[in-house]
């Protein structure tokens, strides 16, 4: 059974024409991923009215290979530049950076290659054999579940993110705050419009990322005397080559990003970004040499890169078993399905077995792509990065108007971009981070559907959230996280205190 | 180094204003509803809540231990956000690229300026964005024009 569908997947995938929109799609991925203040959704959604031209199947495949193409080159930027060309590539800046100042950007490259490849991999495969087995884990989960799953998701992110978690708590929940504002989904109630049309639609993403990472970041960088010049030479093959103890070193830390990486990116509204950090965190914690990290620890480098793209594989097991986008990007993916007279939902694995299987097996085509885009071809991505700031940053500036302006044709879009630049750079300078405000953007709207179907199933009983037993245990993981990282803020306030 | 850690207190007493504004705003205009039948209040009243708390869990222990000086770069960030303002203000009116043009000639104030470079980097930017979003994308724009 498994066995023909694969076939029928290698069929429709191996049509010349899918192959040729698989490589269109990881080529403008790896691209949009390198240039940083671009990412997938961005591209995506520029792309979209392109696929209105083709069937279903090339269509899903080519915009599949933009999102996990980025991944790829998402990475290359925070690396080389300190710069995540994407938010779930944010992580590998922490120890790719300080590896490329150390010499060691190619080994940081090509392993990072390697590891995507690897989660990638495993990705699909657990997405193969044991998505039937996962849809019906899944399919256990109600409102409750999914807001208690949620809340940990955020919780745990900052426990691991930088410096203060109060801070990134704090950012998390502003996060949230800024993903109510628009027209309320049950009551059609405006919130946070100040009586601006073009807020009640709600703030879009990209604009907010673009804002937040991308201005910020340009602001940051120009004026600074940096040498953005990368050397060359460390992208030779032979310098690209990891040690035998580099290779020792990873194959843990890949092996359990891809898992953590593939369980995360299932569940719906955690993906890439948090299977990343998490990774980070649990390598970090497995380590015995926990002092590396953040000084260019290829565990740290390896470890998020194999978990954000498996999660970028499993991200689709919701997405096209149940119909539930996961993510902004998944909702995306369903909206070009349905433009095409596709519903999304558990029928259709049965109803259009050459679309679910033809996608499936195209992402090894795409991850096979990207691996010779990325290995022999990274000088082409690297020049792209040594081009001088000067005549970066108006460039990048350039596409982030654009951009903003492109998605809706609406000037207001670059007022936001310019608002959340402001805002991004006012984090930077107050030391904040601005990653779990995105977090908490995306999951806050999800969580409190969840909370609000809850609520509405137990009839206003809060108690709801603990009689579950799946429920009550992550509930219970989520108070012990808190808890300890309470104890610990008392202590350094004693600290304080005492000195 | 200050004595106190402003950085974080400023930091801390900003997120209290922005939870306090955001509960407040969502209190006056938004109905709370019950826990039977939540209204569109209930997420961004705890929310606003949640945050004010947690501001002071960051401008609080911030009073207690010294801190680093705050740093402000006024001139790569006045460029920026002057590059971006212009751009929505010509980019209905005047076209793409006369946009990209005034767009990458205020960015480029943010470092001594270099004339001719910048003018390449205009024109190299020009024909690029009319290519990607103008003839690739399809963007509904006009590559120039002149409204009056």
């Amino acid at each position: 059974m498994l066995w023909d569908n694969v076939l029928l997947g290698l069929q429709t995938a191996l049509m010349p024409a899918n192959i040729i929109w698989c490589f269109i799609g990881v080529f403008l991925g790896t691209l949009i991923g390198v240039i940083p203040g671009i990412g997938a959704l961005a591209a995506i959604s520029m792309l979209f009215p392109f696929t209105f031209h083709l069937d279903a199947t090339s269509a899903l495949i080519m915009l599949a290979g933009i999102w996990y193409g980025t991944a790829y080159g998402g990475s290359t930027a925070s690396i080389l530049l300190n710069l995540p060309g994407t938010p779930s590539s944010a992580v590998s800046c922490l120890d790719g950076y300080p590896m490329a100042k150390q010499g060691r950007a190619g080994v940081a490259l090509f392993m990072c290659a390697m590891s995507s490849f690897v989660g990638g991999s495993i990705g699909i495969l657990l997405m193969m054999t044991l998505s039937p087995v996962i849809i019906i884990y899944a399919m256990k989960f109600g409102a409750p579940e999914y807001f208690a799953l949620m809340l940990m998701g955020l919780i745990a992110a900052c426990t691991v993110s930088f410096g203060s978690v109060a801070k990134s708590l704090a950012m998390t929940v502003f996060g949230v705050l800024l993903g109510c504002v628009g027209m309320d989904k049950y009551t059609a109630a405006p919130r946070f419009d100040f009586g601006l049309l073009s807020l009640y639609e709600g703030i879009g993403l990209v604009v907010l990322a673009m804002g937040v990472f991308g201005v910020s970041e340009v602001i940051a960088n120009v004026g600074m005397t940096r040498d953005a010049r990368v050397d060359m030479k460390s992208f030779s093959m032979r310098a690209m080559l990891p040690t035998r103890d580099d290779l020792r070193r990873s194959v843990g830390p890949t092996l359990r990003g891809s898992g953590l990486g593939s369980f995360f990116g299932a569940l719906p509204g955690v993906g890439p970004s948090i299977a990343s950090f998490m990774s980070y965190a649990i390598e970090k914690k497995l380590s015995r040499t926990p002092e590396q990290f953040g000084q260019g620890a290829i565990e740290g480098v390896v470890a998020p890169e194999a978990a954000n793209n498996a999660a970028d594989q499993t991200a689709f097991i919701p997405t096209m078993t149940m119909g539930i986008p996961g993510s902004p990007t998944m909702a995306i993916m369903l909206g070009a399905l349905m433009i095409q007279g596709i519903t999304p939902g558990p029928t259709m694995m049965t109803e259009y077995p050459s679309l679910f299987w033809g996608l499936v097996m195209s992402f090894w085509v795409g991850n096979v792509m990207l691996l010779i885009i990325n290995i022999p071809m990274i000088g082409l991505w690297v020049r792209l990065l040594s081009v001088p700031y000067r005549v970066l940053y108006p460039s990048i500036l350039a596409f982030i108007s654009i951009g903003a302006y492109s998605m809706h044709n609406n000037v207001f879009d670059i007022w936001l971009v310019l608002v959340f630049g402001s805002l991004g750079y006012l984090i930077r300078v107050l030391d904040l981070s601005a990653a779990p405000l995105i977090l908490g953007f995306v999951l806050g709207p999800l969580m409190e559907e969840h909370f609000r179907r809850s609520m509405l199933i137990s009839r206003g009983d809060l108690m709801i959230f603990v009689t579950q037993p799946i429920c009550a245990a992550l509930m219970v993981i989520t108070a012990l996280l808190l808890l300890v990282r309470l104890w610990q803020g008392m202590q350094s306030i004693r600290h304080a205190v005492l000195s | 180094m200050y004595r106190r850690d402003y950085r974080d207190i400023v930091a801390g007493v900003l997120l209290v204003a922005t939870g306090l504004f955001a509960a407040f705003y969502a209190m006056t205009h938004l109905n709370l509803g019950t826990l039977h039948r939540v209204g569109p209040g209930m997420f961004p009243i705890s929310a606003g809540l949640i945050l004010a708390v947690l501001g002071l869990f960051v401008a609080i222990p911030a009073m207690l231990r010294s801190g680093p000086k705050i740093e402000i770069v006024l001139r790569p960030l006045a460029a920026a956000l002057g590059a971006i303002l212009v751009f929505g203000l010509t980019i209905r009116d005047f076209g793409l690229v006369p946009a990209v043009c005034v767009l990458v000639a205020v960015a480029a104030l943010a470092e001594p300026v270099r004339p001719r470079q910048t003018a390449l980097l205009a024109a190299g930017l020009s024909i690029m964005t009319t290519l990607i979003f103008k003839v690739g994308l399809g963007l509904q724009v006009s590559i120039i024009s002149w409204p009056f």
